[in-house]
């Protein structure tokens, strides 16, 4: 088997004595879809904020490809090729939807202050690039007709679908996704579903983060299940459901993970 | 060195001190309860001492009832402020609660200037210029008094903070708002109960200077300034410290002004701000400090 | 959308073209003082904009710049015998400096406290203004200064080309840096740091950037509005500056090169106009503040682009994404 794509090592955090998450350690392979789930509280969001630099973590190790991402902020992370979308939808309210994506690729397109503000044949080559990959992007999403509108006056599902082509503008190697679907309408779950699938057909990699699990059971190949700040399964969708810990963990908590 | 001078300089630092404390803790306290920074606090102190200098030849004279009513006046405009403006912020407001405690700041300041007109007036009370003489030391008579109702004040205040259901109200949300708020204690009443207190506390310091300083629309801005450095050297919505730092502070600026040139007596406070800002920027800022 | 950003290329031309011509056209030399004014105010209150309507950090510290550049220029000039335009440059060189070293220290720190370390660092230059009396003269200033005459026009017209030879390439510049991605970046930043940072971007060093621009601008504004009044005293430190250009940020709209532009020059030119008394303008702006900030947050620009926001939200009822292939 290849080198894992992201690698996760005994990750710990606690607030005030507390365990949030502790000893998660996970890995990913390049081209696949993994989920994690888990009930409330589980450790999930904290687990995302560990790996992506946005909490720092008590102990353990993050890499990416192999190299180190400990201790980075969530800037350099995200330059090193690992993008993530949030929990509560994020965009940025008064630039247009273009704008939101160009934003989202602009520090890895090679080009620095000076030739943004000179506007260099450097910088007009890598903004065209940007708007033609912003374009397909949008009409990936069903967004192309708005792509000059402010992104503030989008729906709370189309805000989440800009985040998530914001999060894949630069190319990433890894994209994580904090609840892409939650607080979506059921008929938009499908479409979103539709959009992750043929991103994935194209090659890209995800770690999805819901509470949806039908969701993520029809869609990744490997899923890993928290439970009070720790994993208890990590399996194909199948062994997953057939857990007894699983089972257990949700049943105390809320609706069977197997109910299709 | 002069016992007696400096004794007499040190007199008079405590009873300005003080003033400054009344002052100080009401920005405080404010900041503490509504996480707004008032940059018109100063203007309640210069209202106070404009009421007290109406209010006065009214009242015969007399220096406690003018002093009461001056207080009431200032408190009862803090509520209205309240009710009007700051109500409508909320936490996450805070340049947005600068900019209009701003405005009303201009407002205040360029509406006394505008009917009253900007040059200073005396404020004569019942005391007149009689003075107190302890031994060898002569202080005068408004001044002691200044600093035995600021004295008063604080008793005053100190009991409402730790005696009442209100003052342990606002001492809650100011210690740890989530928790206050989740055991069910009402934000916006307290808020309005502290902006009385601030602002009451305030001008009563306004209006017992009144007699002892020039009574004057620009007065309250100088205060303030040094009323923001008192607050940030003693921690940002910390009540004791900013009051310790403010008896300090008047006690020091009276010795300067007695022994160095008067140069110097204004500029301490902003110096030791810049000291306190560089020796324990941490300590100071740690209960707001955010992740990344 | 539409006609004012087809109309904008025009409307500038022809206003920077009355500009230069106003001298030969205004009613009175009074007339072209105010527009001195007004071409200062509007480079300080702009570059206010690029600190707090992009960058998103009110910073008092505007003030403090708007005063060290005025000294600097006027030490350099009367006490190191500097000629006026190295003076000017030395003195925006020294706000870019000192911006850069406190910019450092307080962007570390969370927003409510770099206000107040902002609020902090104005009242040292103000301490310094008013007690280093070896260097400053303390209250009493350094008077003695002025601009230099080289078309020898009816004053102050000289000092008004002088003025306009800064503030013209100066709003330019904000202008370039505020169309281009780095002001993207700083609204950006201002919106949402986190996602900011989501997506590579490192705030700190954005922000810095536009403390230290706007800092030299402010500094060199400063420098030459005190050759223009003749005198460098604490007075240049009135709160009444740092309160004037908040009023035109706020009122022409945070995060709007235009609209505080527009703002700056109408709010420096109708007081006059209407002939307020001092205090009654001053009620007046106060009480605009705070309407404007209760109701109008983004200013008039702002208000704009919300109603062009409404034609969008209009135009789309519930956009149906194209069903997907599951």
């Amino acid at each position: 088997m290849s080198a894992p794509l992201l690698k996760a090592d005994g990750l710990c955090k606690s607030y005030a004595g507390v365990h949030a998450v502790a000893e998660v350690s996970f890995s990913l392979v390049e081209g696949t879809i993994t989920a994690m789930i888990g009930p409330n509280g589980s450790g999930k969001s904290t687990t995302v904020d560990l790996v992506t630099g946005f909490q720092a973590a008590d102990a353990g190790m993050v890499s990416l490809d192999g190299r180190a991402l400990t201790g980075l902020a969530p800037e350099q992370i995200a330059r090193s090729g690992l993008m993530r979308t949030f929990q509560q939808v994020r965009v940025y309210d008064t630039l247009a939807i273009e704008e939101n994506l160009l934003t989202a690729a602009q520090e890895t397109d090679g080009t620095g202050w000076l030739d943004a503000l000179l506007r260099s044949r450097r910088f007009r080559a890598a903004d065209s690039a940007a708007r033609a990959r912003a374009a397909e992007l949008l009409d990936l999403v069903g967004l192309a007709r708005m792509a000059q509108a402010p992104a503030g006056v989008l729906s709370y599902g189309q805000k989440k679908l800009v985040a998530l082509a914001g999060a894949l503008m630069p190319r990433p190697r890894l994209v994580i996704l904090d609840e892409p679907v939650a607080g979506v309408n059921p008929t938009r779950v499908l479409e979103v579903e539709a959009i992750i699938r043929r991103l994935h057909q194209a090659g890209q990699s995800f770690l999805i983060i819901e509470h949806n699990v039908d969701f993520v059971m029809r869609l990744s190949q490997r899923v890993i299940v928290l439970d009070q700040g720790r994993k208890i399964a990590d399996g194909t969708p199948e062994e997953v459901r057939a857990n007894e810990a699983v089972l257990e963990a949700y049943l105390g908590t809320e609706a069977e993970p197997a109910d299709a | 060195m002069d016992a007696v001078f400096f004794a007499q300089l040190l007199f008079n630092g405590l009873a300005i001190g003080l003033i400054y404390a009344l002052i100080a803790v009401g920005l405080a306290l404010v900041y503490g309860v509504l996480r707004i920074v008032n940059f018109a606090h100063g203007e309640f102190l210069m209202l106070g001492a404009y009421a007290m200098a109406l209010v006065t030849p009214v009242l015969g004279l007399l220096y406690l009832p003018s002093l009461a009513v001056a207080m009431a006046i200032t408190a009862l405009l803090g509520v209205v402020m309240f009710e009007l403006l700051f109500a409508r912020l909320k936490e996450t407001d805070f340049e947005r609660s600068i900019l209009v405690t701003t405005g009303l700041s201009i407002i205040l300041l360029h509406g006394v200037q505008w009917i009253f007109s900007a040059s200073g007036r005396m404020v004569d009370t019942e005391f007149g210029f009689a003075g107190v003489e302890i031994g060898d030391i002569r202080i005068t008579a408004t001044r002691l008094a200044a600093g035995v109702v600021a004295l008063g004040a604080f008793l005053a205040l100190w009991l409402i903070l730790t005696r009442t259901q209100f003052g342990r109200a606002m001492r809650a949300i100011s210690q740890n708002r989530e928790a206050a708020l989740m055991v069910g204690i009402p934000p916006r009443k307290v808020a309005r109960n502290a902006m009385m207190l601030a602002c009451g506390l305030c001008g009563l310091a306004g209006a017992a200077l009144a007699p002892v300083y020039l009574v004057q629309p620009i007065m309250g801005q100088a205060l303030l300034f040094k009323a923001f450095a008192l607050v940030i050297i003693g921690g940002l919505g910390h009540l004791q410290g900013a009051a310790i730092a403010a008896v300090i502070l008047g006690v020091v600026e009276s010795l300067a002004g007695g022994f160095l040139t008067i140069v110097w007596q204004e500029a301490i406070v902003f110096v030791a701000m810049i000291l306190v800002l560089l020796l324990r920027p941490q300590g100071l800022f740690a209960t707001r400090i955010r992740v990344g | 959308m539409g006609a004012l950003d087809r109309l904008t290329g025009p409307l500038v031309a022809a206003g920077i073209a009355a500009a230069i011509a106003l001298p030969f056209w205004a009613p009175s030399p009074y007339a072209v003082y105010v527009a001195i004014n007004a071409a200062l105010f509007t480079v300080a209150a702009m570059s206010l904009n690029l600190v707090y309507g992009f960058a998103g950090l009110l910073s008092f510290a505007q003030l403090g710049f708007w005063g060290i550049g005025a000294y600097v220029a006027a030490i350099g000039v009367k006490d190191l015998g500097l000629p006026i335009i190295p003076a000017f440059l030395l003195a925006g060189a020294v706000c870019a400096v000192v911006a850069a070293g406190v910019g450092h220290a307080a962007l570390r720190l969370n927003r409510h406290s770099f206000v107040v370390v902002s609020i902090a660092f104005t009242l040292l230059v103000l301490t310094l203004a008013r007690d280093w009396t070896e260097v400053t003269r303390g209250a009493l200033g350094i008077p003695g200064l002025g601009l230099p005459r080289p078309f020898g026009l009816t004053p102050p017209g000289d000092s008004y080309y002088v003025a306009l030879a800064f503030s013209l390439p100066a709003l330019g510049l904000l202008l370039v840096i505020a169309r281009s991605r780095v002001g993207r970046t700083l609204l950006a930043i201002r919106q949402d740091e986190s996602l900011a940072r989501s997506h590579g971007i490192a705030p700190r060093a954005y922000r810095l950037f536009a403390f230290v621009v706007a800092a030299a601008l402010t500094g060199i504004a400063g420098a030459i509005f005190v050759f223009h009044l003749t005198i460098v005293d604490p007075l240049i430190l009135d709160i009444y500056y740092m309160q004037t250009f908040l009023i035109m940020v706020i009122l022409g709209g945070m995060g709007s090169f235009w609209g505080v532009v527009v703002a700056g020059i109408l709010m420096s030119i109708l007081p006059e106009a209407l002939r307020f008394s001092n205090d009654l303008r001053m009620i007046l702006y106060g009480l605009l503040l705070i309407l404007a900030v209760t109701f109008m947050p983004y200013g008039f620009a702002g208000w704009l682009k919300a109603r062009r926001g409404e034609v969008w939200r209009r135009a789309t009822p519930a956009t149906r994404l194209p069903a997907g292939d599951a």
